[in-house]
C-alpha cells in the first residue's frame, strides 16, 4: 500500500542545509501496522508528511496505492489524499468551533463520501463518542479528542492511515485504546504507519523500526 | 457538512472578529448612505421650499391680479381706438370725437387674435346739453364690453348699462340730487337711475352712461360709434404702444390709437416688479440651496471614500489576524484534502457575510441618520421618499464585493499556506 524508495529530504535554512532523510526505503502492506521509533528530530514527522503527500522529497519515490502523489497537480494530489490517506496527529488538530460530529464530517468537504452522515454516526458510536456528538473540542477530554481525531481520519475509508505521535498526550488507558483502534484498522485491511516514542507501539505493531540519522535501522 | 456551515460556525465561534468587521462595513455603508440621504433630503427640502415659495408667490400674484382688475375697473380704460381722420386737438378740446366709425369694428376686433389688447368697449360719446336739467353733460352710450372670441377671455372691467337705465357721474347726481331708482327724462326719453358713481375727479363726474342703442337713437348715429375704449395687456415689451398700433392697424386700417392714462401702466409695472421680485427671491433661494448642496457634496466626496478605504483596510487587517489565528486549522484542512480554492472560499465567504450583514445594518443606520440629521424642516412624506431602492440594491451588492476584495490578500495567503510547514511547526 505504501512504498518508499530511497527517500531523501533536507531542510535549507540560513545556517545551511540540514539533511533529515538520507535514502530511506520502506514498505507497508495492506493489513500491516508499522511503527517507527526514534529520538526527537530524527525525521519521523518528515517521513510521515512525505508519505502523506504533503512534503515533496528531494529525491527518491513515494508510492501510495501504486500512485506517486508528487506527480499529480496540487489539486489532484489533495483529492488523492482525501480519498486515500487518513491522518492522526499528536495535537489532535480538531477544528475548535465544530462539534464532534462536524469534525468527523470535515473530510467530506474535500471528497464526496457516500452516506457520510451515517458513516460519521457509526464512527462516533464505535469510538464511544455518541453522547459527545455535539460538543466542541474544548468540552472534550484528551482521550475523547484523540478518538474524534481517529474517527475523522477514518471517515473517507482511507487505505493508508498515518499517525504522528498519536498517544503523545494520552494517559495509559487512552494510549492503549488508540493502539487497539489502529490495530483494528490494520486488521480490517488498512495500512498503518505510526511514528511514536511510545514503547507500547511494539505490542500492537507488526513491525517496529528505528529511525536514526535519516535511515531506518 | 459544507463550506457554508463551516463559515457560519466559525462566525459564531469568533463573534468579536466578525462583529468588528461588520461594524466597519456598517460605518462605511452608513456613512455613504447617510451622505446620499442628506443630499436627497437637501434636494427634497429644496423642492418643498421652492414649491412653498412658488405657491405663496402665486397666491400673492393672484391677489395682485385681482387688485389690479379692481383698480383698472375703477380707473377705466387706458386706450382709445378712434377713426383715423379724428383730429386729436378737437378730441382733447371737446372731450369727445367728432368722427364716427361703424359699430361693426368692435366685432372685427373681438374676432381677431390680438393679444396686446385685453378689454374692448364700443362707445358713442358726445357733450350735450341735458335739456330737462339745464346741464352740460358728457353722454356716453355703451353696450358693455365685447368679449374676445379667443380662448380665455378676461372678465369685464365695465358692465353694460341696461336699456332704459342710466349711470350718473358724481358731480351730476350730487348737484341734481339724484339717487338710484329715481326716474329722470333725458332728451325726452325716460330713464331710471341704476347707479351713482363715487367721485373720480375727472370728466366721468359729469358723464351719464346709457345703453349704446339708445345713445345712437338719441344722437341720430344708428350703427355708429366714435371710439373703442381698450385696455392694453400687461405684457412686457420695449415698444408696447408701437406694437399695439401695428396690431390694430392690421385689423382696423382706418383707425388710430391713443393712450390716455399712464396710471394703469404704472400699476401694471408695479405688479411686474412684484412678480420679478418674487421670482428673484425664489431664484436666490435656489442659488443658496445649490451652493449649500455643492458644499455638502464636496464634504461627502472627501469623507465617504476615506471611510470606505479605512473600513477596507480594517477588514483586511481583521482577515489577516483571522488567517494567522487559524493557521493550524488551515494546515489540517489542507492535509485532509481541502483544495486551495476551498480555503479561499472559506475566508471570502466570511467576508461576503460580513459585507451583506454590514450593508443591511449600514443602510438602516444611514437612512436613520440621514433622516434624523438631515434637513430640519423635511416633512414626514419627504422622509419616507428618502428610501432609495436602487441605492439599497447597490449597497447590498457592492458591500459584500468590497469586503471580499479587502479580504482577498489574506484569503490568498491562507489558500497558499503550506500544510507540511504548519504541521511540522506544530
Amino acid at each position: 500500500m505504501l512504498e518508499i524508495r530511497d527517500l531523501k529530504k533536507s531542510y535549507h535554512g540560513p545556517r545551511g542545509t540540514l539533511p533529515v532523510l538520507e535514502g530511506l526505503s520502506l514498505a507497508v502492506g495492506s493489513g500491516e501496522l508499522v511503527a517507527i521509533q526514534g529520538p526527537s528530530g530524527c525525521g519521523k514527522s518528515t517521513l510521515l508528511l512525505s508519505a502523506g503527500g504533503l512534503l515533496a522529497p528531494d529525491g527518491g519515490e513515494v508510492l501510495v496505492d501504486g500512485q506517486n502523489p508528487y506527480t499529480l497537480s496540487p489539486d489532484r494530489r489533495a483529492r488523492f489524499r482525501a480519498a486515500t490517506i487518513g491522518f492522526v496527529f499528536q495535537q489532535f488538530h480538531l477544528v475548535p468551533y465544530l462539534g464532534v460530529l462536524d469534525n468527523v464530517l470535515a473530510p467530506s468537504l474535500a471528497a464526496s463520501v457516500p452516506d457520510a452522515r451515517r458513516r460519521a454516526d457509526e464512527l462516533i458510536a464505535h469510538f464511544n463518542l455518541s453522547n459527545r456528538a455535539l460538543h466542541v473540542p474544548a468540552d472534550l477530554s484528551i482521550g475523547e479528542r484523540q478518538r474524534t481525531g481517529l474517527a475523522r481520519a477514518l471517515l473517507n475509508r482511507p487505505k493508508l492511515l498515518l499517525a504522528d505521535e498519536p498517544t503523545g498526550n494520552l494517559d495509559d488507558d487512552n494510549a492503549a485504546s488508540v493502539f487497539r483502534y489502529l490495530a483494528e484498522f490494520a486488521q480490517a485491511g488498512g495500512a498503518v504507519l505510526v511514528v511514536t516514542h511510545d514503547v507500547r507501539a511494539a505490542e500492537s505493531a507488526h513491525r517496529t523500526l528505528r529511525l536514526k540519522d535519516g535511515k531506518l535501522l | 457538512m459544507n463550506v457554508g456551515h463551516l463559515i457560519l460556525r466559525e462566525i459564531l465561534y469568533r463573534k468579536l472578529n466578525f462583529a468588528l468587521g461588520t461594524l466597519s462595513v456598517v460605518v462605511a455603508v452608513g456613512c455613504l448612505v447617510a451622505e446620499v440621504m442628506l443630499l436627497r433630503a437637501h434636494d427634497l427640502r429644496t423642492e418643498e421650499i421652492v414649491a412653498a415659495k412658488e405657491a405663496e408667490t402665486k397666491e400673492k400674484m393672484a391677489k395682485l391680479e385681482d387688485d389690479y382688475r379692481i383698480i383698472m375697473k375703477n380707473m377705466g380704460f387706458n386706450m382709445a381706438i378712434l377713426p383715423k381722420d379724428q383730429n386729436l386737438s378737437d378730441l382733447y378740446a371737446e372731450d369727445f370725437g367728432s368722427k364716427y366709425m361703424p359699430e361693426d369694428y368692435i366685432n372685427k376686433m373681438a374676432a381677431s387674435n390680438i393679444v396686446t389688447i385685453q378689454h374692448i368697449l364700443p362707445s358713442l360719446q358726445q357733450k350735450i346739453k341735458w335739456p330737462e336739467r339745464e346741464r352740460t353733460i358728457l353722454l356716453f352710450g355703451t353696450r358693455g364690453e365685447v368679449p374676445f372670441l379667443r380662448p380665455g377671455p378676461k372678465g369685464p372691467i365695465l358692465d353694460a348699462v341696461a336699456t332704459g337705465t342710466m349711470v350718473v357721474g358724481y358731480e351730476l347726481h350730487r348737484n341734481l340730487n339724484l339717487k338710484v331708482g329715481d326716474k329722470v327724462t333725458l332728451m325726452g326719453k325716460g330713464f331710471t337711475v341704476s347707479k351713482c358713481y363715487p367721485e373720480r375727479g375727472n370728466k366721468d363726474d359729469i358723464t351719464v352712461w346709457i345703453s349704446l342703442r339708445e345713445a345712437q337713437e338719441m344722437l341720430g348715429k344708428k350703427g355708429f360709434i366714435n371710439a373703442i375704449l381698450a385696455l392694453e395687456c400687461n405684457c412686457p415689451a420695449p415698444d408696447r404702444i408701437g406694437e399695439i398700433r401695428t396690431d390694430i392697424a392690421a385689423i382696423l386700417p382706418d383707425t388710430q390709437v391713443i393712450e390716455f392714462a399712464s396710471q394703469a401702466i404704472g400699476r401694471a409695472e408695479a405688479r411686474n416688479r412684484a412678480a420679478a421680485a418674487a421670482r428673484d427671491a425664489i431664484e436666490s433661494e435656489k442659488a443658496q440651496r445649490t451652493q449649500l448642496r455643492r458644499e455638502r457634496e464636496g464634504f461627502a466626496a472627501v469623507v465617504v471614500p476615506l471611510v470606505i478605504i479605512g473600513a477596507a483596510v480594517w477588514i483586511a487587517v481583521l482577515a489577516l489576524a483571522n488567517v494567522r489565528e487559524r493557521r493550524t486549522e488551515i494546515g489540517v484542512l489542507r492535509a485532509i484534502g481541502l483544495r486551495s480554492p476551498q480555503i479561499l472560499l472559506i475566508f471570502l465567504g466570511k467576508a461576503i457575510w460580513m459585507g451583506a450583514v454590514g450593508a443591511l445594518l449600514g443602510y438602516g443606520a444611514g437612512w436613520a441618520a440621514g433622516t434624523a440629521c438631515g434637513e430640519a424642516g423635511l416633512t414626514h412624506a419627504g422622509a419616507t421618499r428618502l428610501f432609495d431602492g436602487r441605492l439599497f440594491l447597490l449597497v447590498v451588492l457592492l458591500a459584500p464585493l468590497l469586503s471580499g476584495l479587502a479580504t482577498w490578500i489574506p484569503a490568498m495567503i491562507a489558500a497558499q499556506e503550506d500544510p507540511a510547514m504548519v504541521l511540522r511547526e506544530e
